[in-house]
């Protein structure tokens, strides 16, 4: 493996996890705030099937959404048929299965930080005559916003790790949906442990920022 | 400001707790008091629109609110009611300038705004942000928020409740000035009847979520001035006094209670009425078994134990005078249990001058200064 191979699979790692998370961020945002905010029958049923990704075997959420996504299945075959979308075995199936995982930590992060908001700061705007809409994004949405900051960051830490669910939906293709995790277990069962052993610097040089970061960025926002 | 009609025929309940009320009143600042769990709080989130009646009826003026006959539930935001909650409740991450424009109206507020801001004195705040601001600075600044919204009727949720002593006497003139400069109605909630038998003119008393009686503040609430509902607060004595003579070579003047009861009381130059409310502390007060001698407060008054109350590491002595005022001390339990005192007992209690203070009527332009 040369350099542009090692510079390819960190590229398209970082494709993966951030275009996993912009996918997951507007659903995941407004959920975490739902959860937080409203009681409503059924409540523990969402809150148990958002968390269900994050308790289930990686490869179990992966051969779910192979199910989903394969072309002998009606959801599949209207992607490609209808839409002309082929989802399996592309970097796309990969980013899926990072927005999958790392789907609850960015709600649960979401409902702890909307939770932590005053209920009374959003009583007082609407007395003031403030809508839902305009109490969201002058009040809670301001006031929540470094633990939704945290959410995505963890997110995006759970998503450049992805292993178990990308290698069933979309394989382990080099130079197509091979990202670091992927690449290290490859170089690994090819005895090419020297490769392993550079990549997996990389992830934790990498794992290791993206924590530091997030990390260093609750304690700034504690402080203040 | 015309008399306004206060109407609320309601009932709620959640959990155990349960509201009952029937209300109907004209007057301009009518008051809610009672002890802390008494509903006082409830009430006031139900008239803002933040809770619902179970049924029943919550117009004020011409305005209803809630009808559960007619189906009229107003929202919140639609209400246009000033709420300034107990403890502000400002939002911490927008400047002074912001929150106050928080519920104005963008196009037309701008003058008012300056002039809410000169009334409540925060011109020098306005670029601060609310965690940077004292206990007083943040009252002031939620004060302004509702009336920078143009309520039809401002909700003081015991604006004062979580502010020290001192600092209700400077703030609370400002409440005073609010009344007579902005004339909006007030609904004014406390549990303290000093404050209000000073702003109120109707006031009526919830205990445990049931009305139990209303009236004239100064009538209702005469036979409970000094004690402090909740015992979170030192109580605070109130005398109904008239001035008796002015001593500006001592810096003092003399004031007489209905019953005789005379307090010398430093000099106010600034005050023009001649009667009022002198207040003093109950933890202002010593309290000795024998006649003091060569001591620097000239206030040294007989009276005879009447009660005791406990509360947490204190006692609550009620000494009745000679004038039959009745004045409560608060002491530590361990200093009345060393005395040994008992009911029926004559003491002697002991009042500095500067311990004893005219309860504001009229503000001052400038309340610091």
């Amino acid at each position: 493996m040369n350099y542009m191979e090692i510079l390819d699979i960190v590229i398209r790692t970082f494709q993966v996890a951030i275009t996993g998370v912009l996918v997951i961020a507007g659903p995941g945002i407004f959920l975490g705030y739902l959860l937080a905010r409203w009681n409503f029958r059924g409540k523990s049923l969402v809150e148990t099937l958002v968390a269900l990704p994050m308790v289930l075997p990686p490869v179990a959420v992966g051969l779910l959404l192979l199910f989903l996504f394969s072309r002998n299945r009606p959801f599949g075959d209207f992607l490609t048929e209808k839409l002309g979308w082929q989802i399996v075995y592309t970097w796309v199936a990969a980013a899926i299965a990072a927005a999958v995982v790392s789907f609850p930590l960015l709600v649960r992060a979401c409902q702890q930080a909307f939770s932590d908001v005053p209920q009374r700061l959003e009583q007082v705007a609407e007395s003031l005559g403030s809508g839902r809409v305009r109490r969201f994004f002058t009040v809670s949405f301001p006031l929540a916003r470094q633990g939704v900051i945290y959410g995505l960051l963890l997110a995006f830490c759970r998503a450049l790790g992805e292993f178990g669910a990308t290698t069933m939906i979309a394989g382990n293709i080099p130079g197509k949906t091979q990202t670091l995790a992927l690449g290290i277990y490859s170089s690994v069962i090819n005895n090419r442990d020297r490769e392993a052993f550079v990549l997996m610097i990389i992830s934790v040089v990498i794992a290791f920022a993206a924590m530091y970061f997030s990390e260093g960025y609750v304690k700034k926002a504690v402080k203040k | 400001m015309n008399l306004i009609n206060w109407r609320f025929d309601l009932e709620y309940m959640v959990d155990s707790f349960s509201l009952r009320i029937d209300v109907d009143v004209d007057c301009k600042v009518l008051a809610v008091f009672g002890p802390s769990g008494a509903g006082k709080s409830t009430l006031m989130e139900l008239i803002c629109g933040l809770k619902k009646p179970r049924q029943g009826l919550i117009k004020i003026g011409e305005k209803v609110f809630f009808d559960s006959e007619k189906k009229i539930n107003i929202p919140a935001r639609e209400r246009h009611i000033g709420w300034v909650p107990q403890d502000a409740s400002l939002f911490p991450h927008l400047s002074v300038r912001d929150n106050i424009c928080y519920g104005a109206n963008r196009g037309t507020a701008g003058p008012f705004i300056d002039h809410v801001i000169d009334v409540l004195n925060l011109g020098h705040t306005v670029n601060r942000f609310p965690p940077s601001l004292s206990g007083g600075e943040k009252q002031r600044v939620a004060l302004a928020r509702a009336l920078a919204s143009s309520p039809g009727i401002l909700l003081l949720d015991e604006p004062l409740g979580s502010l020290d002593i001192p600092l209700r006497y400077k703030i609370f003139p400002y409440l005073l000035k609010v009344k007579d400069t902005f004339q909006i109605p007030v609904l004014y909630v406390s549990h303290d009847p000093n404050e209000v038998m000073t702003i109120a003119d109707f006031v009526f008393t919830l205990v445990h979520g049931k009305l139990v009686n209303q009236g004239n503040p100064a009538e209702l609430l005469a036979g409970l001035r000094g004690l402090s509902l909740d015992g979170k607060d030192t109580p605070i004595n109130t005398f109904k006094v008239e001035r008796k003579e002015l001593r500006p070579e001592e810096g003092i003047e003399k004031v007489a209670t209905e019953g005789g009861l005379v307090l010398s009381i430093p000099l106010n130059p600034i005050r023009a009425d001649i009667s009022g409310f002198v207040t003093v502390g109950a933890h202002d007060i010593i309290l000795a078994r024998a006649v003091p001698g060569d001591i620097s407060a000239p206030n040294i008054l007989r009276g005879t134990i009447r009660h005791f109350d406990y509360l947490g590491v204190y006692s609550y002595i009620r000494v009745i005078t000679e004038s039959m005022d009745e004045i409560v001390v608060r002491t530590t339990k361990a200093y009345a249990g060393e005395l040994k005192l008992t009911e029926g007992e004559q003491v002697y209690l002991i009042v500095g001058a500067e311990h004893c203070h005219w309860l504001t009527t009229l503000p001052p332009k400038d309340p610091f200064v």
